[in-house]
């Protein structure tokens, strides 16, 4: 293939594989990419999480080069790809319709790249065995797409992007539309071949789960825009907003206004309950804050244990399984705060007192989303 | 008033309704399914009659001047083969198969992008706008459109026209090859385009965007997978067009002058002007026997070279 130039080096020392900046996509008056800045590292499973119509996947079709951008700059290896028509940007993608030719046969489908790029006949042959084993699909190769049942025909996907060698491999939601347990195990699946072979990965979801089990990087995408990067643990216990906070897992958001004080900082809200937060982060006393209480990381009891909490009633108790979860009506907050115990057994309509590690309790300012 | 039609209108349903119970399903029990085909069985018993009296009329003797059937004959065959008329009817059966055959070849290469065009269209309006315009030939008059061709195709019409402009004198089309070759693909290429569309409907748009991350190009996305998987349409529109062409008749007999007549036009002169059912039918079925040759013998070397293909690939 065609001798690559060497890539640019990203502010950090560390060259970008992909790097978006200021991308805009738009369609009419809407932006469905709004001023998008991102680089993707090599050797990187980074994922584009966001609810549907956020945009993540019209990023990966723009670095595609499926559709074209309206602004801003795309580059490639370090390579500006704005005037590289799709099939010459040599990545692979998976699709969530898998787009695997119905006409030919699992041999037929794997070798179209390699055909596509003029490889000698009897290389094929070899390569397509290579990836089919690479996928764990041995002796299937002469099989028609049809007569394969789901998760062989994602394999063999999967085996069509990666049998040329592509840098760069894009999954469009590929596991959006398989029952739970197939996805959890191409979820594996996905991890194990990071690992196993060097391509960098972008990967696109909604689910929140397959993001954070998945991927090395993961950005939140919402309305065109992207919120935050970083790992699913820092976004998970250090959301940079509101709207990644609820977005990732169960939150309680409580909107407010920043306060001191003797017991240390805390949200009030206009109801007049105080949500003690964390210290770690500072926001000017006075200003508008939202608390962000994860449900996992309320304790409830029946009677008050120290100081700090609230005091509340509870009024709804559904059991999950490995937890109940409950809603408790506390005065003072506007909607009822969700939690999830292991135990269970406090009954509906008991009075209870809620606590917090405050070093769990993160607070953004408002206004961020 | 109202009331009164209103019970009309009560009674009607409850007739259909009655009318519903007695072809109910199972009602006939295994008869019902032949009952059912009845009228396609009339329809085509009617035309089977028609062409058994065909071949009957074509393997008997007539004498042109006494106008009287004679006895059992291979006379009007010996006509449509050997001289002194023979090479007449055959150079017009050739003439009418390689039209027909251009013509097809044509409209099917044209109606491969149409179809695509009007069917990768995104907006909804525009789109309904070129499908509506594809059928304007079809609401035309076959009369009406073959005299608009003539004016076009006239020496001192459009064609006659843009020859002049380069210098050309008397260069219009009409009574030429290329002037009924136009004429006919102008219904044909609009009918090949609607029998492919359904076929290239069901195409997910996503496998031409696979292919093209995989690295083909847009002639390659079109050569492995638009074409390939548009086949079925393609062979609906191959025949289709083929056997209308072939059974042409206003197009050559007003746009080629009566310079270029087809099988048909030789048809109608036989029975109109010499009145000889008998030759007319042997050329009749002669046409039928060739066109129905055309279409098949080719339909059947395609399905045995795919099934050796395909035999090939299972078995390397």
């Amino acid at each position: 293939m065609s001798a690559r130039p060497a890539p640019a080096p990203d502010a950090d020392g560390q060259p970008a594989i992909v790097r978006l900046a200021g991308v805009v996509k738009s369609y009419g008056s809407h932006n469905a990419i709004d001023h998008v800045d991102l680089e993707i590292r090599p050797r990187e499973l980074f994922t584009l999480l966001g609810p549907s119509g956020s945009g993540k996947s019209t990023v990966l079709r723009a670095i595609a080069g499926l559709i074209g951008i309206d602004g801003g700059t795309l580059t490639i290896e370090g390579r500006d790809v704005r005037d590289v028509p799709t099939h010459r940007r040599n990545i692979g993608m998976v699709f969530q319709s898998l787009a695997l030719f119905p006409h030919m046969s699992v041999f037929d489908n794997i070798a179209f790249p390699l055909r596509m790029r003029r490889e000698p006949q009897d290389g094929i042959g070899r390569r397509v065995a290579q990836a089919l084993d690479i996928v764990r699909l041995p002796k299937i190769a002469e099989r028609r797409v049809h007569e394969l049942s789901g998760g062989q025909q994602q394999r063999v996907a999967l085996a069509r992007a990666l049998v040329y060698n592509p840098r760069l491999l894009l999954l469009d939601e590929p596991l959006g539309a398989l029952d739970k347990r197939l996805r959890e195990e191409m979820q594996l699946e996905i991890v194990r071949l990071h690992r196993e072979i060097d391509v960098t990965i972008i990967n696109v979801t909604h689910d929140q789960v397959e993001a954070m089990i998945l991927s090395d990087r993961v950005g939140v995408m919402n309305d065109g825009k992207l919120m935050q990067v970083g790992s699913g643990e820092s976004l998970y216990r250090r959301p940079a907003s509101r709207f990644v906070a609820d977005f990732l897992g169960r939150a309680n958001v409580i909107d407010g206004v920043m306060s001191g004080g003797p017991d240390g900082p805390a949200v009030v809200t206009p109801g007049g309950a105080r949500i003690a937060v964390t210290p770690e982060r500072t926001i000017g006393e006075g200003r508008a804050a939202t608390a962000i209480l994860r449900a996992e990381d309320i304790g409830m009891a029946l009677s008050p244990s120290g100081p700090g909490g609230l005091a509340g009633e509870v009024a709804l108790r559904l059991f999950e399984g490995e937890t109940v979860y409950y809603e408790v009506a506390a005065p003072g907050v506007d909607r009822p705060l969700r939690l999830a115990s292991r135990t269970g057994e406090i009954p509906v309509g008991a009075k209870v007192w809620l606590t917090w590690p405050r070093e769990r309790v993160w607070a953004v300012e408002a206004g961020h989303g | 008033m109202a009331e009164r039609y209103a019970g009309l209108r009560w009674r009607l349903i409850d007739g259909l309704i009655a009318a519903g119970r007695i072809l109910r399903p199972g009602r006939l029990g295994r008869l019902q399914p032949y009952v059912l085909l009845l009228p396609a069985i009339l329809l085509v018993g009617v035309l089977a009659v028609g062409l058994v009296y065909l071949g009957w009329l074509s393997i008997h003797a007539y004498d042109t001047f006494l106008m009287q059937q004679g006895g059992l004959s291979a006379e009007q065959y010996l006509l449509l083969f050997e001289p002194p008329s023979g090479p007449f009817y055959q150079k017009t059966l050739a003439r009418t198969l390689i039209l027909s055959l251009a013509v097809t070849a044509g409209a099917v290469v044209l109606g491969l992008p149409l179809s695509y065009v009007i069917l990768r269209t995104p907006r909804r309006a525009l789109r309904v706008t070129l499908l509506v315009l594809l059928l304007v030939p079809f609401l035309m008059g076959e009369i009406v459109r073959t005299f608009a061709w003539y004016l076009i195709l006239a020496n001192r019409g459009m064609a006659g026209w843009v020859a002049g402009l380069f210098g050309i004198e008397d260069g219009g089309l009409l009574g030429t090859p290329l002037g009924v070759f136009i004429g006919m693909m102008q219904v044909s290429t609009p009918l090949a385009t609607l029998l492919i569309m359904p076929a290239m409907r069901r195409i997910d748009p996503n496998l031409e965007r696979a292919a093209a991350t995989l690295g083909a190009s847009p002639a390659r996305i079109w050569a492995h997978v638009v074409i390939p998987l548009s086949w079925p349409g393609i062979v609906a529109a191959m025949v289709v067009v083929l056997l209308l062409n072939i059974a042409e008749y206003d197009m050559p007999a007003i746009l080629g002058l009566g310079r270029l007549p087809f099988v048909a036009n030789v048809i109608g002169d036989i029975y109109r002007l010499q009145q000889n059912l008998y030759l007319g039918s042997a050329f009749s079925l002669l046409l039928l026997v060739v066109s129905t040759l055309v279409v098949v013998v080719p339909g059947l070397l395609f399905l045995g070279w795919l099934r050796l293909r395909r035999r090939r690939r299972s078995g390397a």
